[in-house]
């Protein structure tokens, strides 16, 4: 092969459309509305609370992770306000909550509800077009708008709708509760028990100052207050310091006034961490865990996946050493920043991150990096290397990039694990699984590789009309958006987000039905061609086998040990085939062995090994398709072709098993 | 294999290799009638079919087929739930199709191994990869074949009775609160109520100072004074004292710790000796008074589908889509020698899935009840209806009261009708010429005695009741209780709107007791309770309507059915109907699917039962699903759970029925020793997420004594007689019901036969995988493997030819890539 020769003007393009999508998608913290943080906001300097912690459903959080958990997590939605930090606008209204009342702030996830809403609120004063169709768009919505009249009886009835939307407006209104700054302050548990009682909850500034029954706004700053909280072990002098550090600061904000505030705020910085010192995290742990949560928990890092993906691709296709050291590099970086990501939070949750969506998907990533790592220093000198590091670096992507876009879907809160998580087998379990889930994304990128390469050897053979060739890939494409579309229909057609009305149903029913045909007619005219040309490669490699036989051969020509190797050297199809089984036969392992695990700690923790629950039959779905892919090889001469086919195949049933069965049918396992 | 082989021909050609030579290596390859070596040779029907069935593609295809029930079963719920299929997730994949397609899955596998891949070290992986499988469905087969699955609550204490004379000592109930016992000692009626348990109430005496203990208050109410709380703590009897409600601890006022001494009060384990097994349906029978339920399982009840024989069984509206088909399934006795029951017969005959039961009435009584049909329309408001019954107390009102209905046994009546929106209390004593008529105010309610001036008498109000329906008496009724001091001491007197009602009671509560007598002539009181805003009076033939406006004025008017009243601008009411001998009736309403909670599961199930009730007749009845059978309402006390018996009459008597599920006895009778939660630092807030564990103390009652206490909590289960307990649900505190909670836990109860098996197999196949994906190659690149070199010199062999024949070159393909 002239590696050189194959530079092509369609691989350039589709990967400036990579680069370009991703510069161009709605970045994952754009903000509510174009105006900028205020004055007051740019000189107040909350870095000294970004050392205190604070108590909230049985753990202790960083300021800045509460209130994100609170903020973006509860009300917006993963949108920051006025580009303000969470920790800001969780002052901001406790303290200014009548500045709140008619802000853009509460994220409506479903659009048909927002749809609702809006239609219900048409006679809403201010509701013009512009506003409306921002609304829609951004899906914030503000409380005055929720709490109108037409809208607060629309939400009523749907939240009597209990399969379809009660949820959305349960949502809406747990957030509305959020922005009460009674709720806001009294969920603001920064005070440990001087006592360092472990099960004693942290106490709120209301509490110590007795103004727990009235809210710390404008309004009622002249309530008197009652008896103070009698807190055992507290130093009078120490409740005194910190009841004046809390009132100056409300009064300092309520006043606009960024000198008294940042006083009152180092002030409170310096006491809180003296008192109850036992419970107290370390100031290290809390600045690690804000900074964390400021940076988007670190998903950014799919950047530099990016800039390794591009010279690995380059270094794939074209052979160019100096993409390849580039790439490795800039991998190796992205891989290291990964690492670093993932130990930060086990540093600051104690325990290894998989837990929730979020972790189980960025650690099942972080896994894939691991052992791409390994495989690409077994391949080092064997034609499949740089393949695992540049699937390793696309499923990285990828799945970086789902959790820096979709915070709301993805959130990267840390809650402790669900008391039946706590298990040794579970553990190992999840993370074979995950791990395994990862292995079967990296083994899809050589796969549509495979498929590519393909393409362009019809391209280059000129047997088939060019126009013929285009719409190859996109009805491909098609057929499995409309099949997708389809299969969601039907297993969720009384879901406001998955049900197609009428036309849209007839519409894509008759994509999926013409992309049908036309894919079928290609594999017949395929078949038809095969006859004659012999196109294909009969010669696929032999997974692990290839690796450990040939790993020399394949650079040096030798024939002792592989079965695949030709004199001359692999193909690139065999290549990409090989790379594809290392990958599919370590799922497969991997697999069997996560959901036997799976298996023992079910047992162990029910009594119950296996329960048919749509999780575990959809783990042994996966485990098939990977299982009809090694025996058809077995039987058909296209081996390198079924394999792809089936490998990608393979990563959808896996995909649909974590996202689809984990949110829409769920089971016993919707934690994890 | 090669040893049968060379006794028998038939499984010479079954297993198809006579010798072990590429030849047959080749023949796998291609399938039958590609010209095979194989097929050169006679080959009968059954040979025919058993190739087909060996071939890879048989079992590709059946891989295939499996990956797509697999995914109807669990994608698509709709598909095992319609009425011709029936199945829930496990029986779906228990069900015979299944069960075939692993037969014929795991025979294809057998046949394929044994005569395609030679025995040999390269092919260990593969062969024990297989040979795994088909020990995993052996195990499976075994595992699915004697599941049995359910769940028991295991009650943390009861509170024992002793009373002196009572000699029954199984007089106990349940710790839990609102749960209720009455107990006659004699004459006397005690009855118990649990007011509180607290879980962790800490102890304060020098010695055990620190350490906390579970605490039940029981509200004791003695059949002659008053009712008081006794606590008990658990483990420390010597702790157990009473409370004087209002006053505090008994020992402070009267210097006794405990009231009555001769009470005597104590915890006890409350033993669970069976649990229900999961989605299965049973009958529970047992003679009204007994305690002990009889057992009947029933068979062939679907579970997603409705079964009413017509839409007149169910109060939904017409508009409403329903699939109208009948069910009749009889529910025989298991065994009649040990069923008192045997002889009561009983059909299923209806089945919904989701529904609640609704109380509707209709004319044609043979007894006064009026019923008054109402709607209500206001401006810029949906109309409303309401539906009143003047005889019950509960229906009698709407609108907060401001819409009231009223009975007169005459039209005379009606000028007796309150007029005042306040009630007033007229107070006359003849001898000192007093007549007095007061406003009753909610201050003036269960206040201090008001002298009655200018005479020795005093009185106060100690509650209102208005517009009841008194037994015996054809009209409704307000009465007004008011205790009065006289000279010679206090009587109680029920005062009544109506003069003649009027009561003096003695020494007791019931207006219809003995002791009632006239009322003392020396002082006369007359209720006059307040009018509601807008009354309706019925008398026989008519109606009549009052308004009485907050600013005195009124409407008076004798309304038709259909017609408008206007109220005040804005409001009028339509009369819709007015029965005056109603009767109600009790149907079930199915709930839509977009009301029904997703994972109610068939919590609110409920079968149509028809029973015979002798002389050819029969009795229908609603019954509602209660997920345990349990003796009694106390362990349903708290809200968590349902008890919900329906009474049928027989002629052999009243007899009890419960719907519930299938219950087995356990091997032993268990306890909760003790209960506690491990919270996350700051404590349980009610969020999961505060939670860090459960821990339930068990103790089974083995040869005649309670073992020593076992924990288990969330992966930490434990086994006791063939079965497996697990912590599967709780008791969570929550203000509004269970109070501080704790006071029973769940226990997932099941077998595990056949997992050892299961696991081995498993296990097999991961190490067959591993040598078949990394041993294998690395034995044959280092050629050391008994094969590995031939392999390899073949494979070299082949490929130096890469043009030679399609059959050969997949042959090769096998070989290398056999695992």
């Amino acid at each position: 092969m002239k590696w050189l020769s194959r530079i092509r003007l369609i691989d350039g393009m589709v990967i400036t459309a990579i680069v370009l999508v991703c510069s161009l998608m709605p970045h994952g913290s754009s903000t509510s509305s174009t105006s900028k943080p205020s004055e007051f906001a740019g000189k107040v300097d909350l870095d000294p609370l970004y050392r205190t912690a604070v108590q909230a459903d049985g753990r202790l959080r960083s300021f800045e992770s509460h209130a994100k958990t609170f903020i973006a997590g509860y009300i917006t939605g993963a949108r920051s306000v006025h580009g303000q930090t969470n920790g800001f606008t969780y002052l901001d209204m406790m303290f200014r909550p009548e500045t709140y009342a008619g802000e853009e702030l509460v994220y409506v996830k479903n659009k048909e509800v927002r749809k609702q809403i809006l239609d219900a609120g048409a006679t809403f004063p201010g509701l013009d077009k512009a506003t409306h169709d921002r609304l829609m768009e951004q899906g914030l919505f503000p409380r005055t708008l929720l709490s109108y009249r037409p809208v607060n009886e629309l939400l009523q009835r749907l939240e009597r709708d209990l399969i379809r939307t009660a949820k959305v407006v349960d949502a809406i209104r747990g957030a509305m509760s959020v922005c009460e700054p009674r709720v806001l302050s009294s969920n603001l548990r920064m005070i440990a028990p001087p006592d360092g009682d472990v099960h004693h909850p942290w106490f709120t500034f209301d509490e110590l100052s007795g103004t727990a029954r009235a809210p710390s706004d404008n309004m009622h700053s002249n309530v008197t207050a009652a008896a103070p909280a009698e807190i055992p072990g507290l130093a009078a002098e120490s409740q005194k310091k910190l009841v004046d550090a809390w009132t100056g600061l409300r009064k300092g904000w309520q006043a606009q006034d960024a000198a008294a505030v940042n006083q009152q705020i180092a002030a409170l910085a310096d006491i809180l961490p003296t008192i109850g010192t036992t419970l107290y995290p370390s100031p290290g742990r809390l600045a690690t865990e804000s900074w964390y949560f400021r940076y988007q928990s670190m998903t950014w890092v799919w950047l530099i996946y990016l800039l390794a993906v591009i010279p690995l691709l380059m270094s794939v296709i074209y052979k160019w050493e100096r993409a390849r050291t580039i790439g490795m590099i800039m991998f190796g970086l992205a891989f290291l920043a990964h690492t670093t990501a993932i130990g930060i939070r086990w540093y600051i949750s104690g325990r290894w991150p998989n837990a929730n969506m979020f972790e189980a998907l960025t650690t099942s990533a972080w896994f894939g990096g691991l052992g791409a790592m390994i495989l690409e220093w077994a391949a080092r000198r064997s034609a499949l290397r740089n393949l695992f590091a540049l699937g390793s670096a696309v499923t990285s992507m990828v799945a970086l990039m789902a959790a820096y876009f979709l915070p709301a879907q993805l959130d990267s809160a840390i809650n402790n694990k669900m008391a039946a998580l706590n298990d040794i087998w579970l553990y190992i379990h999840t993370n074979m699984i995950i791990w395994s889930y990862a292995v079967i994304g990296l083994a899809c990128v050589p796969a549509v590789l495979q498929l590519r390469h393909r393409w362009c050897q019809l391209w280059d053979s000129r047997s088939i009309a060019k126009a013929r060739l285009i719409l190859l890939p996109i009805s491909l494409g098609v057929f499995n958006y409309t099949a997708y579309l389809l299969l969601m229909h039907a297993i969720a057609h009384d879901s406001p987000d998955f049900a197609l009305p009428g036309r849209k149903l007839m519409a894509v029913g008759a994509g999926f039905w013409a992309s049908l045909v036309l894919i079928a007619m290609e594999a017949f005219d395929a078949r038809a061609r095969r006859r004659v040309s012999g196109l294909t490669e009969r010669f696929a490699s032999g997974g692990a086998a290839s690796m450990m036989g040939g790993s020399a051969s394949m650079m040096m020509g030798q024939q002792s040990g592989g079965s695949f190797l030709r004199p001359e050297g692999p193909t690139v199809g065999q290549v990409f085939d090989g790379a594809t089984m290392v990958l599919v036969e370590l799922a497969f392992i991997m697999l069997w062995t996560g959901t036997v695990m799976g298996a023992i700690w079910a047992d162990h923790s029910w009594g119950r090994p296996w329960g048919w629950d749509p999780k575990e039959v959809f783990a042994l779905n996966t485990f098939l398709i990977f299982l009809i892919l090694i025996h058809v090889r077995l039987k058909v001469k296209d081996k390198a072709f079924w394999t792809a086919v089936l490998a990608i195949v393979g990563y959808e049933v896996m995909l649909f098993n974590w996202i689809v069965v984990n949110f829409i049918i769920s089971g016993l396992h919707s934690y994890a | 294999m090669v040893g049968i082989a060379a006794f028998n021909p038939r499984i010479e050609g079954l297993i198809g290799r006579t010798t072990e030579s590429s030849h047959s290596m080749i023949s796998l390859s291609g399938s039958a009638g590609n010209g095979s070596l194989a097929l050169k040779q006679p080959r009968g029907p059954f040979l025919a079919v058993v190739d087909a069935f060996g071939s890879l593609w048989c079992g590709i295809i059946l891989a295939t087929i499996l990956f797509i029930y697999c995914s109807v079963g669990s994608a698509m719920p709709t598909i095992r739930q319609l009425p011709s299929i029936e199945k829930t997730e496990f029986e779906w994949f228990c069900w015979w199709p299944f069960s075939a397609l692993i037969v014929l899955f795991c025979a294809s596998l057998i046949l394929s191994t044994i005569r395609r891949i030679p025995f040999r070290v390269a092919n260990l992986g593969v062969w024990t990869i297989h040979a795994g499988i088909i020990v995993l469905a052996i195990g499976s087969y075994y595992y699915f074949g004697t599941k049995v699955e359910g769940d028991a609550p295991v009650f943390r204490r009861s509170v024992t009775i002793e009373l002196p004379g009572v000699t029954d000592k199984s007089n106990r109930v349940v710790a839990v609160k609102g749960a209720h016992k009455e107990v006659i000692a004699g004459p006397d009626l005690w009855k118990f109520d649990i007011a509180d348990t607290n879980p962790s109430w800490p102890l304060l005496s020098d010695a055990d100072k620190g350490k906390t203990a579970f605490a039940v208050n029981v509200r004791v109410s003695p059949p002659n004074g008053e009712p008081f709380i006794r606590q008990l703590l658990d483990g420390y009897p010597q702790y157990t004292e009473d409370v004087i409600p209002g006053k505090g601890r008994a020992i402070k006022s009267t210097g006794k710790k405990l009231l009555d001494e001769n009470l005597r009060l104590a915890l006890d384990y409350e033993p669970q000796e069976y649990f229900h097994i999961q989605d299965t349906w049973a009958l529970f029978l047992r003679r009204a008074g007994d305690r002990e339920w009889v057992e009947r399982p029933i068979e062939g009840l679907p579970r997603y589908n409705n079964r009413i024989a017509s839409r007149d069984q169910v109060f939904n509206d017409p508009s409403d889509p329903l699939v109208i088909r009948a069910i009749d399934l009889s529910v025989p006795t298991e065994d009649a020698s040990h069923d008192a029951l045997a002889g009561d017969s009983v059909h299923v005959t209806g089945y919904l899935r989701y529904a609640r039961l609704d109380r509707q009435w209709r004319d044609g009584g043979d007894r006064w009840n009026p019923v008054l049909q109402l709607t209500a329309n206001a401006e810029g408001m949906e109309p409303r209806a309401y539906e009143l019954a003047a005889f019950d107390p509960a229906q009698n009102s709407a609108g907060d009261g401001v819409v009231q209905f009223v009975w007169l046994n005459d039209a005379s009546r009606i000028v007796n009708l309150p007029t005042d929106s306040n009630a007033n209390m007229q107070i006359t004593v003849p001898a000192a010429n007093v007549d007095i008529n007061t406003p009753i105010t909610e201050q003036s309610i269960n206040g201090d005695m008001i002298p009655i001036k200018d005479t020795d008498f005093a009185y106060r109000i100690l509650g209102l009741n208005d517009n009841l329906h008194l037994p015996g008496i054809d009209h409704t009724v307000s009465i007004a209780v008011v205790e009065i001091r006289t000279p010679e001491g206090v009587i109680r007197r029920w005062v009544a709107d109506d003069p003649e009602r009027t009561r003096d009671l003695r020494g007791g509560d019931d207006p219809h007791n003995a002791a009632a007598s006239p009322p003392d002539p020396r002082v006369k009181l007359m209720y006059h309770p307040a009018s509601a805003p807008i009354l309706f009076a019925a008398y026989p033939g008519g109606l009549h309507f009052r308004f009485n406006g907050p600013s005195g004025q009124r409407i008076d008017r004798d309304p038709h059915p259909g017609e408008f009243v206007d109220v005040t601008s804005g409001l009028s009411i339509r009369v819709d109907a007015l029965w005056e001998r109603a009767i109600s009736q009790e149907k079930p309403r199915i709930i839509p699917p977009s009301e029904q909670q997703s994972k109610a599961g068939e919590t609110f199930s409920m079968i149509r039962l028809e029973v015979d009730a002798g002389r050819g007749a029969t009795q229908t009845k609603w019954v509602s699903y209660t997920p345990y059978a349990f003796t009694d309402q106390a362990y349903a006390a708290s809200g968590r759970f349902s008890y919900a018996p329906v009474r049928f009459t027989t002629p052999k008597g009243d007899l009890e029925v419960l719907f519930s599920r299938h219950r087995m006895k356990l091997p032993a009778p268990i306890a909760l020793d003790n209960f506690t939660l491990d919270a996350h630092l700051g404590g349980y807030t009610g969020s999961a997420l505060t939670i860090r564990n459960y821990l339930s103390q068990l103790r089974f009652f083995d040869g005649g004594n309670w073992t020593p206490p076992v924990e288990i909590a969330v992966n930490q289960p434990t086994a006791f007689g063939g079965l497996h307990y697990f912590q599967s649900s709780w008791d969570p505190p929550d203000e509004r019901t269970t109070g501080s909670g704790m006071c029973f836990t769940g226990l997932g109860i099941g077998n595990r036969n056949g997992v050892g098996v299961q696991l081995a197999g498993c296990c097999m196949a991961v190490a067959g995988m591993i040598f078949a994906f990394y041993v294998k190659p690395m034995l044959r690149r280092k050629g050391s493997g008994p094969s590995g070199r031939r392999d390899a010199a073949e494979a070299d062999e082949q490929l130096r030819r890469p043009r030679a024949s399609g059959a050969k070159l997949a042959a090769t393909g096998v070989r290398s890539e056999s695992h």
